[in-house]
C-alpha cells in the first residue's frame, strides 16, 4: 500500500513539470511567438516550473532526515532508559535490599562487606557501560580518615587504566574534591582544555571530559565518583543525573 | 487480563551473578536487547499513532 503511494508520488513529480512546460509552450504558440521569444518562453516555463516543484521536494527531503534522526534519537533515548533502569539501576537495588536484610549482628561480617564490595563493582560498572559513550572510565575515590584527610583510588572499570590520583587535603584540588564531596556537589567538565578545576595538572591524563559525584548520605561521607571519557562529548549534561543515583546508591550500600 | 512478568528474586540473583561476573558482556548484552526493544516499540508507536493516555502526552 505504502508502496503504490510512493509509486504515484514519484510519477506525479515528472508528470507535473512536463504538465506545467506543456502548458507554457502552448500558450507560446497560441500567442504566435517564435524565435527568441518562444524559445525564452519555454526555457523561463521549464526552469520556474522545476523551480517550484524543486523547492516542495527539498523540503520534503529535509523533512524525512529530520524525522529519520528524531526517530534515532528516540531509539537511543528509550534504550538508554531501559539500560539504566532495567539492567543497572534493578540489580543494584535488589542487592542494595540484600544488605539491608542482613541481621544486625552480621552488620560487620565479612558478608555484608562482600555484599557492599559487589555493590561498589556494579555500580563502577554500570557508571561505564549505560551513559552511551564507548571507553568510558569509572573510578571510586574513598575517604580516609587521616591526617592529611585524602581521597584514595579503591576501584575502576572501564578503559585499562588504573586511576593514579589521590586528593589530599591541602591541596588545591585536593580541597577542591573534598569540598565538593563536603557541600554534597557534583561537578561536569565537558573539556578538560577549556576549565579544569584549580590545582589541575593533566600529567598523563588523557581524559577530555568528566563527571564528578559525591558517594554521600545526609550524614556520612564515603567518597566521590567519576566517569571520564577520551573524547570532548563522550559525557553531557544530561549523564549527570545518572551518575548522581548512582553515588547516591552506592552510599546507601556502603552505609548499610 | 493484564500480562505478568517473571521478574522474582531469583532471577534477579542470576541477573546479578551474570553482571558480577562479566560486566561488559552482561551490559553489551543489555545494550543490545535495548535496543531491539526500543526499535520495536517505536515502529509500533509510529505505524498506529491512536490516542495517548492524557497522563502521557
Amino acid at each position: 500500500m505504502g508502496g503504490s503511494k510512493e509509486l504515484v508520488r514519484a510519477a506525479a513529480r515528472p508528470v507535473a513539470i512536463s504538465a506545467a512546460t506543456v502548458a507554457w509552450v502552448l500558450g507560446a504558440v497560441v500567442n504566435d511567438l517564435s524565435g527568441w521569444s518562444f524559445t525564452l518562453t519555454a526555457a523561463a516555463g521549464a526552469a520556474l516550473t522545476a523551480l517550484a516543484v524543486g523547492i516542495p521536494l527539498r523540503a520534503e527531503h529535509n523533512a524525512r532526515v529530520r524525522a529519520r534522526t528524531a526517530e534515532q534519537i528516540a531509539e537511543d533515548e528509550s534504550a538508554r532508559a531501559q539500560l539504566v533502569l532495567n539492567d543497572a539501576l534493578e540489580p543494584l537495588t535488589y542487592l542494595i535490599g540484600r544488605i539491608a536484610d542482613r541481621p544486625p549482628r552480621w552488620s560487620f561480617g565479612r558478608d555484608v562487606g562482600e555484599l557492599q564490595g559487589q555493590a561498589k563493582a556494579v555500580v563502577l560498572s554500570a557508571a561505564a557501560e549505560v551513559l552511551g559513550a564507548d571507553r568510558l572510565r569509572a573510578c571510586f575515590f574513598a575517604r580516609v580518615e587521616e591526617k592529611p584527610v585524602r581521597l584514595v583510588p579503591s576501584g575502576f572499570h572501564g578503559r585499562a587504566e588504573e586511576p593514579r590520583t589521590t586528593f589530599v587535603q591541602g591541596t588545591d584540588l585536593g580541597d577542591f574534591a573534598l569540598g565538593l564531596l563536603a557541600r554534597r556537589e557534583d561537578l561536569f567538565c565537558a573539556d578538560t582544555e577549556a576549565a579544569s578545576p584549580p590545582g589541575w595538572d593533566p600529567g598523563p591524563h588523557k581524559y577530555r571530559t568528566f563527571i564528578v559525584v559525591p558517594v554521600a548520605t545526609e550524614t556520612r561521607q564515603f567518597g566521590i565518583l567519576t566517569v571520564d571519557g577520551l573524547q570532548i562529548g563522550d559525557l553531557t549534561e544530561g549523564d549527570v543525573a545518572a551518575v548522581r543515583v548512582l553515588g547516591r546508591l552506592l552510599a546507601v550500600a556502603l552505609g548499610a | 487480563m493484564a500480562k505478568s512478568r517473571k521478574n522474582g528474586d531469583e532471577l534477579q540473583r542470576a541477573r546479578l551473578a551474570r553482571l558480577l561476573s562479566d560486566p561488559a558482556t552482561y551490559f553489551a548484552d543489555a545494550r543490545r536487547q535495548a535496543h531491539e526493544q526500543a526499535k520495536r516499540l517505536l515502529a509500533a508507536r509510529l505505524d498506529e499513532p491512536g490516542e495517548v493516555s492524557p497522563g502521557r502526552s
